[in-house]
């Protein structure tokens, strides 16, 4: 016996070891170190310092973009139009074939140096010198500099439409008289020199210190460190309700009841419409599929409302169109305006009739040929419980009956890459109307078994090919929003895919230490850390709170 | 001389059991379908939209090797690098040499399940030495039937109760991490210590899934080591029942567990896996997870060697361990 | 052997396991139909285990998870248990090259990290189906019951009835088959067990880290989709609950049996019984 006694003494004292160590402190700091406090949610439990953010690599330092930063931005909050950022101003010529850009001549390397065209010419090149390094997929085919704050971007066809690949922080702006001088296979920067308003200060693999800068072009700061750190799932709940994070951007069921209600004044979760949705996209290079009365029986019997009441996110069925009305009001056509397909299993019906096809056994039939489809879908996601609500709902009012098919991720994108899927899960989305749609163009299409990277679908429609490629030859609003208005119908009528549920940046703040957080009601700049150029105009406006 | 012999005889079967999972480890990436250098282009390409332009693919074989070489050459190459101690260039983390990542993480992992290993074996070898002795007593009777539940019960499962209760809901340790990340990191008290609160709990998970099977191993040895002649004989001679259960019966009992012991270790630095997932712990485990994920081939070729050869010097270790401890071995030697 | 509680106990609870996953599909159980009214319920009259976020019957799925696990650990087990004896009684049979082969085989087995091996090979084929899972299972699972086999074979081989037999020219088939083997069924017997809770709790941990047929419901799968709506943290005990207590169930019981099985083997166990021991000691009071 006195053994076991042993054993409980010495698990007693370890025990007690354990509670009396460090109190949890609140992140922050206190007196005159101010301090916010990020959480990292899809980073692992440590982070590994490589800043060398042009490189292949598909996991960096995390929030590299708050040292480096692009020409430009996107703003969410006007319809995702790309505004300045490094870039002062910019114009067309030639068509859309010729882009001359004029950088700001305030922005300066955390070095000291002066940032110039010079290294703007440096950096948007390193793509089309550095095949290896083409990670952000640029357009273009040259780039030269016009004077120290000028230069001019050559495209093969007219670009318009994607101008936003200036806005994208995969092509962030590099000094060249560091990078110039690195061996860019071997090197990871250790200790990155950009125009943004943070260097790094400490680097553990638990937690990165960012130290604002005092000479940031953009302004002063109101924190003088920004600390990363990895934490995930139910820690990452455990530790906003505690106070111990400031901000995270992680998706959180029934937020509203479990986060918000406990302190509805600091505890905040907020949804920005990310312009996109996840959507059910269907294999139109495949019977029975190709068939636009089998696309829409489908469409029109898919249980929205259930599938975001299980997601405890309710109101947010996506309309028709697949484009958000939070972030493109303007531009939607009015007759789909707030419009939520909601199940009709007689209509549906109708229109399997209407194609000559009926439902036995629960495979459909046409011409003596039977199809029981199933539903690619991305178990990484956790979305086979959401797919056998699809499937139950099909099952229900038509007699189909969809086999689930759930793959993790590299094998879903494989799949629906070869186009090997006959219906599946996928998100559809993008910054702008053309944003969203450009991947119906047939110019993407590639036969079934060779790999496609956007039209997966593989949409094959002469009008829509016509109206993309129109939207990108302009820019000129109103005519942009006519031929978007004329592409939501074809979506809407013949269905290439059929949205199920607007998608979202997912925000968590606890804002115990720091307030004037935007609010998805009035917002300049969406507070998700990772979209760069808005992660810093949110910092800009806080305070801390009581001072 | 005998125990020359034995010590010869299995430190040629590590050898060969180190070639052999070199072997392996070189063969399995290259069995399976797919190659690093086009999963860096399918990430590429999903994350950007765009088709990635053949050069693209070339200049990333440059760096990756190209999966169509010469299957010997190949190997030559690997075994090349693995001489100079190169493990390669991490995809995901590119340009981040595989070395400088398992080096960051072993020592956790190490620290961890050692301890861990350690302590369960103690624990379980204690508690079954006295189940054993006394058995079909009442501690016999209710200790036996309850561990076994215990260490039926799945890991992770329990491990995600232990964070929820101890974590969240008493808030006695930390909920992720391996050190307090404020503190500068080094031999200070401070720091030591929070390594010790965030470890507690991982520990103490693992210890509470692992003893049970030391207990029930060494019960049934220990009884059936007690009615030997010369556990009899010492108790006849009228040495001290604490005596004669740990320096007769517990000595000869232990040592089938010991040589389990040191296969247990084996499964345990992977098993490690399961824990530094619910805990966020920093090891090696969670590298080769996410290399997985990932299809960061060179990384988890780069860990699966360092944990199979840690094991086999574990188990080497033991055997040298084992010939101190054997008696039959020590007095024909 | 059908004396000791724990015996009993644990064949009745390995029977009841099987006989839910053979007659599971017959019950009026759908553990994929979804109920919109009762989402994340507590057990109630309607759904007596309660329900998942959702709204999916946990009893429906416990049951559907008790064919989906048993299904992987049988199958693990019976690959296991085979390769075991494939490779662990020619070994002891026949002894030296052919042992020193085998028994290397093994040994390597038994050394080599198998849980990390088992993801690796498991990695590449996930989202393939529990046969795939279950063979690979099995064919990492095997060295130490192949290291048993071998002792034992290896003393049987040298005991004078199969001696003489062989003396007499039977062929080493027949010896192997009708001497050797019926003398461990004990043994195969214990491992079957002992590989068939090994298989239940690696299904589990792959399906916690992702790997797993989402097809198919399992134990594992149960609380990975648990663990994924953060249900501990939110105290939907209802639905994690159940899947684990199962597998702890399984497990024990298992275990228990395997505890009478080494003591009809091992005559000294025997002795240690509780029932023995309290007799005994009443004897020698009387």
């Amino acid at each position: 016996m006195r053994s076991r006694r042993q054993v409980l003494l010495v698990l007693g004292a370890v025990v007690l070891a354990g509670c009396s160590g460090p109190a949890v402190k609140p992140a922050g700091g206190g007196g005159a170190e101010a301090s916010i406090t990020y959480a990292k949610t899809d980073g692992g439990t440590t982070f590994v310092r490589n800043y060398n953010v042009m490189g292949p690599a598909t996991d960096k330092a995390p929030n590299a973009e708050l040292v480096y930063e692009p020409l430009m931005r996107v703003d969410y909050a006007n319809g995702g139009v790309v505004k300045p950022w490094l870039a002062q101003s910019w114009a067309f010529s030639d068509q859309g074939k010729l882009l001359t850009i004029k950088l700001r001549t305030d922005a300066t390397w955390s070095d000291g140096k002066k940032f110039t065209a010079d290294d703007a010419v440096y950096s948007l090149r390193l793509p089309i010198d550095k095949p290896d390094f083409s990670i952000a997929g640029v357009t273009y085919k040259s780039v030269a500099k016009v004077d120290d704050s000028t230069v001019k971007v050559t495209f093969p066809e007219p670009s318009y439409a994607t101008l936003n690949q200036f806005a994208n922080i995969l092509l962030p702006m590099v000094p060249k008289h560091i990078w110039s001088t690195q061996n860019l296979n071997t090197w990871t920067n250790p200790d990155p020199v950009g125009t943004g308003p943070f260097t790094v200060k400490e680097f553990k693999p638990q937690q990165i210190t960012l130290a604002a800068r005092s000479d940031y072009w953009g302004g002063k700061l109101p924190m003088t460190t920004f600390k990363i750190v990895p934490t995930a799932g139910d820690a990452l709940k455990a530790q906003l309700l505690k106070g111990e994070l400031d901000w995270a951007s992680a998706s959180w069921a029934n937020g509203e009841k479990e986060y918000v209600a406990k302190d509805p004044d600091k505890h905040l979760y907020q949804l920005y419409s990310n312009g996109g949705a996840m959507s059910v996209l269907f294999n139109t290079a495949k019977a029975p599929f190709d068939d636009v009365h089998v696309r829409r029986a489908l469409a029109l019997t898919v249980d929205r409302t259930a599938v975001v009441t299980t997601l405890q996110r309710p109101g947010t069925e996506a309309g028709p169109t697949g484009l958000s009305e939070q972030l493109f009001s303007d531009w939607l056509d009015p007759a789909y305006k707030g419009k939520v397909q909601k199940v009709d299993a007689d209509a549906a019906k109708a229109e399997l009739a209407k194609g000559g096809w009926t439902v036995d056994n629960g495979a459909l039939v046409k011409d003596g040929k039977r199809y029981t489809p199933s539903i690619l879908f991305n178990a990484d996601w956790g979305w086979g419980s959401y797919a056998d609500i699809l499937i139950n709902s099909w099952k229900q009012t038509l007699g189909l009956t969809v086999k689930s098919a759930g793959q993790p991720s590299a094998g879903y994108y494989d799949k629906q890459n070869l186009g090997q899927f006959d219906v599946a899960a996928a998100s559809t989305g993008g910054a702008s109307v053309y944003g969203v749609y450009r991947f119906l163009s047939s110019q993407y299409l590639t036969p079934i078994g060779k790999s496609a990277t956007l039209n997966q679908g593989r949409w094959n429609d002469p009008e829509s090919d016509k109206l993309i490629a129109a939207m990108q030859r302009t820019e000129d609003v109103e005519e942009l929003k006519a031929l978007g208005k004329q592409l939501q119908k074809i979506v809407v009528d013949k269905v290439p895919f059929s949205p199920i549920y607007n998608n979202f940046y997912f925000i968590d703040i606890n804002s115990t230490r720091w307030t004037g957080w935007p609010t998805p009601e009035k917002f300049e700049s969406i507070p998700f850390a990772g979209m760069g150029p808005d992660t810093i105009m949110t910092l800009l406006k806080l305070q801390r709170r009581g001072n | 001389m005998v125990r020359w012999a034995f010590l010869a005889r299995r430190l040629g079967f590590y050898l060969a059991a180190a070639a052999a999972a070199i072997v392996l480890n070189f063969l399995l990436p290259r069995l399976m379908p797919g190659d690093p250098s086009s999963a860096i282009v399918e990430e590429l390409e999903r994350v950007s939209g765009q088709q990635v332009p053949a050069e693209t693919l070339m200049s990333i074989r440059a760096i990756f090797g190209n999966p169509h070489a010469n299957l010997l050459q190949q190997f030559g190459d690997y075994v090349r690098q693995l001489a100079h101690g190169d493990l390669g260039v991490s995809v995901v983390n590119f340009p981040v040499p595989v070395a400088d990542l398992v080096s960051q993480a072993m020592p956790w992992t190490l620290l961890l399940v050692g301890a861990t290993t350690v302590t369960a074996f103690a624990i379980g070898t204690l508690l079954g030495v006295v189940a054993g002795w006394k058995a079909g007593s009442r501690f016999d009777a209710i200790l036996t039937p309850f561990t076994t539940f215990l260490s039926s019960v799945p890991y992770f499962w329990v491990a995600l109760l232990a964070l929820w209760v101890f974590g969240f809901v008493l808030g006695w340790t930390p909920l992720s991490g391996g050190y307090d990340a404020d503190l500068p990191q080094g031999f200070t008290f401070a720091y030591v210590l929070s390594v010790l609160h965030h470890g507690i709990l991982p520990a103490a998970t693992i210890v509470f899934s692992a003893f049970g099977g030391w207990l029930l191993g060494m019960r049934n040895m220990t009884v059936t080591t007690v009615r030997e002649d010369y556990v009899l004989l010492a108790q006849a001679k009228g040495l001290s029942p604490g005596r004669v259960m740990l320096r007769y019966a517990a000595r000869n009992a232990m040592l089938p567990s010991f040589t389990g012991f040191a296969m247990a270790l084996g499964h345990v630095v992977g098993g490690a896996l399961l824990t530094e997932i619910v805990f966020s712990y920093p090891g090696i485990g969670y590298l080769m997870y996410e290399a997985l994920q990932k299809r960061d081939y060179p990384m988890m070729q780069g860990v699966f060697l360092l944990i199979t050869l840690t094991v086999l010097l574990a188990n080497l270790i033991a055997d040298l361990m084992y010939v101190l401890l054997d008696p039959r071995i020590r007095a024909r030697g | 052997m059908l004396k000791s509680w724990k015996v009993r106990f644990g064949l009745g609870v390995l029977v009841f396991f099987v006989l839910l996953a053979i007659i599971g599909p017959l019950l009026p159980l759908d553990p994929r139909a979804n109920d919109f009214s009762a989402i994340s319920q507590p057990p109630s009259a309607k759904h007596l285990f309660g329900t998942t976020q959702f709204g999916q019957d946990v009893l429906a799925q416990t049951v559907a998870g008790a064919r989906g696990s048993m299904l992987v650990g049988i199958l693990a087990a019976l690959i296991g248990t085979l390769i075991a004896v494939l490779v662990g009684v020619p070994a002891g049979y026949f002894g030296r090259a052919v042992d020193n082969g085998l028994n290397f085989l093994t040994n390597l087995f038994l050394v080599m990290p198998v849980l990390p091996l088992i993801l690796i090979v498991a990695g590449y084929v996930q989202g393939t189906g529990p046969w795939v899972i279950a063979l690979i299972i099995g064919l990492f699972g095997w060295s130490g019951g192949a290291r048993t086999l071998r002792a034992q074979a290896l003393s049987l081989s040298s005991r004078d009835f199969v001696l003489a037999m062989r003396m007499v020219g039977e062929p080493h088939r027949r010896l192997i088959f009708f001497e050797v083997l019926p003398h461990l069924t004990g043994w195969i017997s214990a491992m079957f067990l002992h590989g068939m809770i090994g298989g239940v709790m690696a299904e589990a941990g792959l399906a916690f880290l992702g790997i797993t047929d989402s097809g198919s419901i399992s134990w594992g799968t149960m609380i990975q989709a648990a663990q994924q709506q953060s249900a501990v943290l939110r105290g939907f005990w209802w639905w994690f609950v159940p899947p684990g207590l199962c597998i702890a169930l399984i497990g024990t019981a298992a275990t228990m049996v395997n505890f009478g099985v080494d003591e009809v083997s091992n005559p000294k166990l025997r002795m240690a019984r509780r029932s023995v021991v309290v007799r005994t000691r009443k004897v020698v009071e009387a």
